[in-house]
């Protein structure tokens, strides 16, 4: 038919996004589908509709509370030292071409491979949730202040100019303008940082095992150790467990404090 | 349908795209260091090849454990003559050695004619004398009188010899055939075991000439120790110094003497002969016999074979081999009999092997 | 910018313990890769230099190890495709996010964003069981596939492409552009240096990643270098290590300060 030759215009847009959206719908959405189905199911293998039990045995497993307590108090924990360590850095450090490049270079642990900075502790014994801490902060210090540092040269400079002439103090100067600009992006790092966190379970395992001690033993390692032991039900249901705070955490945040356009 | 098609189609716009992001500088790069890492493989790859070890295999086969072990004997007849000869004569002539074949009424050797008439005669003293004693009479007399018949056997023996001249015959050879046909035969004559007389010594009676007899059989005196024997169960070979002769082995026996009679003798041997023994062992069937070359052995003892197997790499299939411990049940100079049969073991390899080592198995 | 000024020895003693801070498991791991397999006994200069300063770890890696270098192309191979298509499809798809209508784009960009927060091994079994109805377990194809869908890589292309003004598509489009020429033409090249840093980021992410070819794929033959020195365990070398790391490096580097050069321009 003529008519279907030539696309509408809408149309058209429309396809840009398809490819990506059937990724998204069969790799994801369609697995979180599957994940729900089988948080109910008791039985292995099948898909059974049991009703909570599966629920309410995660909820009274003290191997479950502990990991996803570990997990909850170590990613506060973490977030919060990096925080501070960022609002520490940015502050006193400047933009100049030189800060960038030392920057630049602390960045760069990110993206290495998680064996190397395993060597290397494997070598110093530290007490384990010390060296967690470490791993975390030398991978991701970094690029925070990197990041947070470039999106503070795209500040305007009338902006610290005014202020400056209102003979503003660094700290109000710091808090009521500076911060104010970087926080979209603060919150975005903060949705990043939780993956990342997540993301620290490779060197955990690698540094530790699939059963390390008691003060690391996240939220991951259940999963990992449940799927070694084909437990998918239980791994199903700890995972929506588990998947609901932080949901609702993100969705929280991208809703406060504006709209997502500017994250 | 139309769908798939314009997803495809995004797809390979979104491709095309990026492939025009590797025309810069920053694709360049990219290639670069996939050329290096190719290099490096490719590096690797050699050295692996060229430092593997070369091996040929070999399986296990049906076979028998053959061993062999020579030992020494000595051969005797079962039965000998022996012809007496009296005191005190000359020998003039000697006629067969040691060995030789002896016909009845063969001439064996010459006395002195001489020597035997004064045996003869101081003979002949002894019984004038005894015959005096002998009419006195009484156990003396009687004494007397068996000596003298003693002596006069002994007279007319040396009287026979006078008349043939001082020349010792064979006599009282067993009646054969081919010995009466007198046709040359071939087939066990009697033989001179021990001829000790030459030219010139004096003959005494402690001294006979001794002649085997063939039909008695002859024996085999041999020893050899119970660790060395084993359980022989194949065939010795004689060897003597004409001629070999096979015969089943026996079974050990308790002791170290065995001796067993010969129903054929061979030909022309000597009685008293040191021969050669050959026992030669040949194992039963042996389901797993593998070449002596394929077993190592442990610091500690012991035994094994090296095995070659497959395995999966992640560059590909390899072969290696591996330990794999073998129990010998018997083994010679050639070949080794294992329990269980194996198969694709090392035969030889040009460098030092180790267990789970990777290998290359060339075909000779 | 100096908007104010900051004590020197504030800045320099917090760089310097930042850049310490950062570099020294580098030293470690470099100073462990130069460290010799064969333990001499270190007596006089020589011989210690020649165990602690020895290139035997590098000789064994790079010219001794098939295997490394059999996992180190699984690497690539699983790692390139990705970032290709993950580029190809989050390009476009952040594009079309841009110019559709609003509605739609806002919820879209919502459950993206939501989805994008998922930890990774909330999704493994889930994603077995889709792989297995695909029937892709098991091949290189389903970690491929997995890894370029990812939410996060459309949420963050569409970031960048926000900036671009909604003008200049208008005057595009009324000069007759398609669509796909609004795209090639307008978007792409301000978006072009993002995408570069952007796909080195995500290449140096895929690099490492363990999970992932861990569980869908089984055939030990098919698994990344990162797989193989998680199954080694302690006896990593460190040279191996490095040599792993350094093509991200490389690429890295160059890719940023590519990147930076043309930004100057």
């Amino acid at each position: 038919m003529k008519e279907s030759k030539k696309l509408t215009k809408e149309q058209e847009k429309l396809r840009f996004i398809t490819p990506g959206l059937v990724g998204l719908l069969i790799f994801y959405l369609l697995p979180l589908c599957y994940c729900a189905l089988f948080s109910f199911s008791a039985t292995s293998g099948r898909f059974s509709f049991d009703g909570v039990k599966n629920y309410e045995s995660l909820l009274e497993s003290g191997t479950f509370r502990m990991a996803l307590g570990n997990t909850y108090f170590l990613m506060a924990t973490f977030l919060l030292v990096l925080y501070l360590l960022t609002i520490l850095l940015v502050y006193f450090l400047d933009t100049s071409k030189g800060t960038l490049g030392v920057l630049l270079i602390s960045a760069l642990p990110m993206l290495l491979p998680p064996t190397l900075i395993t060597k290397c502790l494997q070598e110093l014994n530290l007490p384990p949730r010390l060296a967690l801490l470490a791993i975390f902060m030398w991978k991701y210090l970094g690029f925070h202040v990197l990041l947070l540092k470039v999106v503070e040269m795209t500040m305007r400079k009338e902006w610290i100019e005014a202020a400056v002439l209102d003979r503003g103090t660094k700290w109000q100067i710091f808090t009521r303008i500076v911060w104010q600009y970087l926080w979209p992006y603060q919150r975005f790092l903060l949705i990043f940082d939780v993956i990342c966190f997540f993301r620290l379970f490779r060197e955990n395992y690698l540094l530790y095992g699939a059963y390390p001690p008691d003060q690391v033993y996240t939220i991951s390692h259940f999963f990992f150790n449940n799927f070694q032991n084909l437990n998918y039900q239980r791994l199903s249901s700890a995972a929506m467990l588990a998947l609901v705070p932080v949901l609702l955490l993100n969705v929280i945040l991208l809703k406060v404090g504006g709209r997502h356009e500017m994250v | 349908m139309e769908n798939v098609i314009v997803i495809l189609e995004k797809i390979w716009m979104a491709i095309t795209v990026v492939f025009r992001f590797l025309k810069s500088k920053f694709g360049l790069i990219i290639l670069v260091v996939l050329a290096i890492v190719g290099g490096f493989t490719y590096l690797s790859y050699r050295n692996y090849i060229k430092n593997l070890p070369i091996v040929t295999l070999t399986s296990s086969v049906n076979n028998a454990i053959r061993t062999q072990m020579e030992t020494t004997g000595t051969l005797y007849y079962n039965e000998v003559l022996e012809v007496s000869l009296p005191q005190g004569c000359h020998v003039e002539e000697v006629f067969v050695g040691e060995g030789d074949a002896v016909e009845t009424d063969m001439p064996l050797l010459r006395m002195k004619v001489a020597d035997l008439q004064v045996a003869r005669l101081n003979k002949q003293l002894q019984i004038e004398a005894l015959e005096e004693v002998e009419e006195v009479g009484g156990t003396e007399g009687e004494l007397a009188y068996w000596k003298k018949e003693l002596l006069l056997e002994e007279v007319s023996v040396l009287e026979e010899l006078i008349k043939a001249e001082g020349v010792v015959k064979a006599e009282g050879l067993p009646e054969t055939e081919s010995n009466s046909a007198g046709e040359e035969t071939t087939i066990n004559p009697v033989r001179i075991i021990k001829q000790a007389y030459k030219k010139g010594d004096l003959t005494s009676p402690d001294v006979p000439i001794t002649m085997g007899l063939p039909e008695g059989g002859c024996y085999l005196e041999w020893q050899i120790s119970a660790k060395d024997y084993k359980d022989y169960k194949g065939t010795a070979c004689i060897r003597t110094q004409k001629e070999n002769l096979t015969w089943e082995a026996p079974k050990f026996a308790n002791g170290v003497y065995i001796y067993r009679s010969l129903v054929d003798t061979p030909e022309k041997f000597v009685h008293g002969e040191q021969i050669k023994i050959e026992l030669n062992y040949v194992s039963e069937s042996h389901k797993a016999v593998l070449p002596r070359a394929c077993i190592r052995t442990d610091a500690d003892g012991s035994t094994y074979v090296y095995q070659v197997d497959t395995r999966t790499r992640n560059y590909g299939e390899e072969q290696y081999v591996r330990k794999l411990g073998v129990t010998i049940i018997e083994q010679d100079d050639i070949n080794v009999a294992i329990k269980g049969s194996v198969y694709d073991v090392v035969l030889g390899s040009f460098q030092q092997l180790q267990d789970l080592m990777t290998v290359i198995v060339i075909s000779e | 910018m100096k908007w104010y000024k900051s004590s020197g020895i504030i800045r320099g003693s917090l760089l310097l313990l930042l850049s310490l801070f950062v570099t020294t498991p580098l030293a470690m791991v470099l100073m462990g890769s130069l460290e010799s397999p064969v333990s001499y006994r270190t007596n006089n200069v020589f011989t210690f230099m020649k165990r602690y300063l020895s290139l035997d770890q590098y000789k064994n890696i790079l010219f001794h190890d098939l295997e490394y270098w059999a996992a180190f192309w699984n690497t690539v191979l699983l790692t390139l495709p990705t970032v290709v298509l993950a580029i190809g499809i989050g390009a476009l798809a952040a594009f079309g996010l841009r110019i559709i209508n609003k509605k739609l784009s806002g919820v879209l960009l919502m459950v993206y964003a939501i989805l994008s927060t998922l930890p990774a091994q909330v999704l493994l079994v889930p994603h077995l069981v889709v792989l297995s109805s695909l029937f892709l377990t098991g091949t290189r194809l389903a970690v491929i596939l997995v890894g370029c869908c990812s939410p996060w890589y459309v949420f963050f292309l569409h970031r960048l492409c926000v900036r671009i003004p909604e003008e200049e598509f208008e005057a595009a489009r009324l000069e007759g552009a398609s669509e796909r020429e609004v795209f090639t033409h307008i978007a792409l090249p301000q978006m072009r240096t993002g995408i570069m840093v952007f796909a080195i980021v995500i290449a140096a992410d895929l690099w490492g990643m363990v999970e992932e070819p861990l569980i869908y794929i089984q055939d030990a033959a098919k698994y990344p270098l990162s797989v193989l020195f998680q199954e080694m365990g302690e006896s990593i070398s460190f040279a191996g290590v490095l040599v792993f790391s350094l093509p991200v490096l490389v690429i890295l580097i160059s890719g940023v300060l590519n990147a930076v050069r043309s930004e100057e321009r």
